[in-house]
């Protein structure tokens, strides 16, 4: 079959629309719609004209080329690499045999009948960097770098850990039980790492002020190592040292004194043994606020690591001891971290502990003095069941409020995270002809990798709080009996649970009880409806 | 003798060079029957129509411009420097005369644009129930264009009739570079 690119411009035009929406159908990932590959495709065969064409006298720059061919959804990039590819060579038609010199261009044996065009064989380079031959075994050029191995393609981080699903009923049960312990105050040591940024977060009290209360819901001892310092500045401290960790609610705080943590960690976990504290002596806090922990795919260095990523652009490496260590030191962060960045009180539970917090938070002095440690016993002390329900009430709305704003945020990331992979897409397409252009495309690929991998630690953070509070959000209006479970809430959850379905099981008439009030009012008061939607919370099952 | 006496000419009476954009239905077409007189020497290059037609010691060197709006923005780099627009209507099709005078008004309109001179060629005039130049002068709004050069000559693009003189127009009208 025959078929020559028409002369006609408006010809041209026809056909390169039609080209281009059959190239975007082949290749859907390269272009957000078929217009882009029309107007591009449209801009090369310009581009052509105007370098090859004996009739146009002053060429297009490269500069030109980029700012003329302004098109939404081609980076720049692209355009300057597109530039030296088509002006490396004229356009031919393979059947042509002879070129503008008259020499006979293509040997028989690579001749081709179909009329396409291919780029005229360059006699002085190697053959393996010819255009034509390149394009005619689709093999790469010695010029083609591996874009693949320098902009990852998906996101590597899970603020679930190695977990398919966030137990965060099981974790909230860990918060409001933990353990409390009696300080006299927090002192933070000197911090060479992080100088003074952490110096806004030390909150010292004196002895004189009164005990304060830390609700303690995990400790444990981590490998950590500094890898980036604020402002996203390399860890001058490159090698790893163990700490003592502590997490409750709204920090973690760091112990380098090993004998100290060791001889004080039971304690510190057993409920039985006294907990009053003198004055703790972190050598570090970092706040949970706008904080999260993931586990990094692409990081296998060593085995039960993730990765804290703090709000100034610090990034801390932590090891655990195993696999289940890590995961619970990522799900719980990020629950503390998620409740912490929305402003938000964890929620109450109507269990045992409840009242044991409010014992204790009853004595922890004056209530005005809202300091950092206060916030560990904000859960709510009044327990009748209107003043529940009310609450339920409020605080669906808050969450329903935060987890709109956050799916905006969410959805404007994504928006420019496909972005990038188009980009990245159209980058791997590339093959280059000269090294300068191979060279452009490391430098264009090494910033675009540094980006897809910001634009996924963002998207991480927001991902998690958005799935903590949404689930937060069912249990908030509907109970926390219920079980996630691959992306299904069960309250059918397996043996390991069963002192638990117990407990809850005797329970469930009174929870009954408020459920149908509280669907009573929410049907009456069109601005507390809860949707339940199907896809998010899939289909429970009751027993 | 006679080659140095026609240099010395063009030294003297300046040998002009224009460009020009051709826009509309059957440019290409024109822009073959002006190339038709000239000796035909390279093989085309893929791509658009950029022909250098010399007629009365003027080298026009025309682009054929076109396409759908989506991709008007890419020819913007060629607006630079144009001295002249070539805009060929089909004189018969009186349905897209309205079409035709906003695509010509919204390419003029553009800054770079603000300075060429306009040759509209009513095109087709060979067909019956064709519209004068007088028609397409008034259909086109050429008339409310006080600051602009424009001419509009009746032209057939099969036969050949009528582009010389639009070429002629061009060149007397344009500015000695």
């Amino acid at each position: 079959m025959d078929c020559h690119l028409p002369k006609e411009t408006q010809q041209i035009d026809r056909v390169m629309e039609a080209f281009a929406k059959r190239y975007h159908e082949c290749n859907p990932d390269l272009f957000p719609s078929s217009d882009t590959a029309y107007v591009l495709a449209f801009s090369m065969l310009m581009l052509h004209t105007d370098a090859f064409n004996k009739s146009v006298k002053r060429k297009m720059t490269k500069e030109e080329f980029v700012k003329n061919t302004k098109i939404d959804g081609i980076p720049p990039e692209i355009l300057e690499i597109l530039y030296d590819n088509i002006t490396f060579t004229r356009f031919i038609y393979a059947d042509d045999d002879v070129d503008v010199n008259g020499q006979t261009m293509l040997s028989s044996s690579h001749k081709s009948r179909h009329s396409i065009i291919f780029g005229l064989l360059d006699r002085s380079s190697c053959f393996k960097n010819d255009p034509y031959f390149v394009i005619k075994h689709k093999i790469r050029t010695d010029y083609t770098p591996s874009i693949e191995h320098i902009v990852p393609s998906e996101n590597p981080f899970s603020y679930k850990g190695t977990l398919p699903e966030f137990d965060t009923v099981g974790i909230h049960r860990a918060f409001t039980t933990a353990h409390t312990i009696r300080i006299t105050g927090v002192r933070t040591q000197r911090n060479s790492e992080t100088f003074n940024q952490i110096s806004s977060s030390i909150h010292p009290l004196g002895d004189d002020e009164g005990s304060f209360l830390l609700k303690i819901t995990k400790a444990g001892k981590l490998s950590r190592k500094v890898d980036l310092l604020e402002g996203k500045k390399s860890g001058v401290i490159r090698s790893w040292s163990q700490y003592g960790m502590i997490l409750s609610g709204s920090q973690i705080m760091m112990f380098k004194d090993d004998d100290w943590f060791n001889s004080k960690i039971s304690d510190l976990k057993d409920p039985s043994k006294s907990t009053i504290l003198p004055t703790l002596k972190p050598d570090m806090i970092l706040m949970t606020s706008d904080s999260v922990a993931l586990h990094d795919k692409s990081y296998t260095k060593y085995k039960h690591v993730f990765r804290l990523v703090c709000p100034k652009g610090n990034q801390y490496l932590f090891q655990a001891e195993n696999e289940v260590e890590m995961n619970d030191w990522i799900t719980k962060i990020n629950y503390a971290a998620t409740f912490k960045t929305v402003g938000l009180k964890m929620r109450h539970t109507r269990s045992s502990s409840l009242n044991h917090n409010k014992s204790l938070s009853t004595e922890s002095g004056p209530p005005k003095r809202h300091t950092f440690l206060q916030s560990f016993f904000n859960y709510q002390q009044s327990c009748n069941d209107d003043s529940k329900i009310n609450d339920a009430h409020s605080r669906a709305e808050v969450l329903k409020a935060k987890i709109e704003e956050l799916e905006g945020k969410i959805k404007m990331l994504r928006s420019q995270f496909e972005t990038d992979i188009r980009f990245r897409n159209n980058l791997i397409i590339m093959i280059p002809y000269k090294a300068i252009t191979r060279d452009r495309m490391i430098q264009v690929a090494t910033e675009l990798g540094k980006r897809i991998r910001a634009t996924s630690l963002e998207l991480s953070r927001l991902d998690c709080y958005n799935e903590i509070l949404e689930k937060d959000l069912y249990s908030t209006t509907i109970g926390d009996n219920f079980y996630w479970q691959n992306g299904s809430i069960n309250s059918n959850h397996g043996h390991n649970r069963l002192s638990h379905i117990v407990t809850s099981r005797k329970k469930h008439h009174r929870r009954s009880k408020t459920h149908s009030k509280y669907y009573t009012s929410a049907a009456s008061d069109d601005d507390v409806n809860i949707k339940v939607r199907p896809v998010t919370f899939g289909s429970f099952h009751h027993e | 003798m006679g080659a140095s006496v026609s240099k010395a000419l063009a030294r003297i009476f300046g040998n002009k060079e224009m460009r020009i954009l051709m826009l509309g239905l059957d440019a290409a077409a024109i822009l073959y029957k002006l190339k038709l007189n000239q000796s035909v020497t390279t093989i085309p290059t893929v791509g658009f129509n950029v022909e250098t037609v010399t007629y009365k010691n003027v080298k026009f060197n025309v682009w054929d411009v076109g396409g759908q709006d989506k991709i008007r923005p890419l020819w913007r780099h060629y607006y630079t420097g144009t001295q002249g627009l070539i805009f060929v209507v089909d004189s018969q099709d009186r349905d897209r005369i309205d079409e035709a005078r906003q695509e010509l008004h919204r390419i003029l309109s553009d800054r770079e644009m603000k300075d060429c001179l306009l040759l509209v060629f009513a095109n087709k005039q060979d067909l019956p129930g064709a519209m004068s130049p007088a028609e397409v002068t008034e259909k086109l709004g050429l008339h409310r264009m006080k600051e602009r050069s424009w001419y509009v000559h009746p032209s057939c693009a099969t036969t050949g009739e009528g582009l010389f003189e639009g070429l002629n127009w061009l060149s007397q009208n344009a500015k000695t570079k």
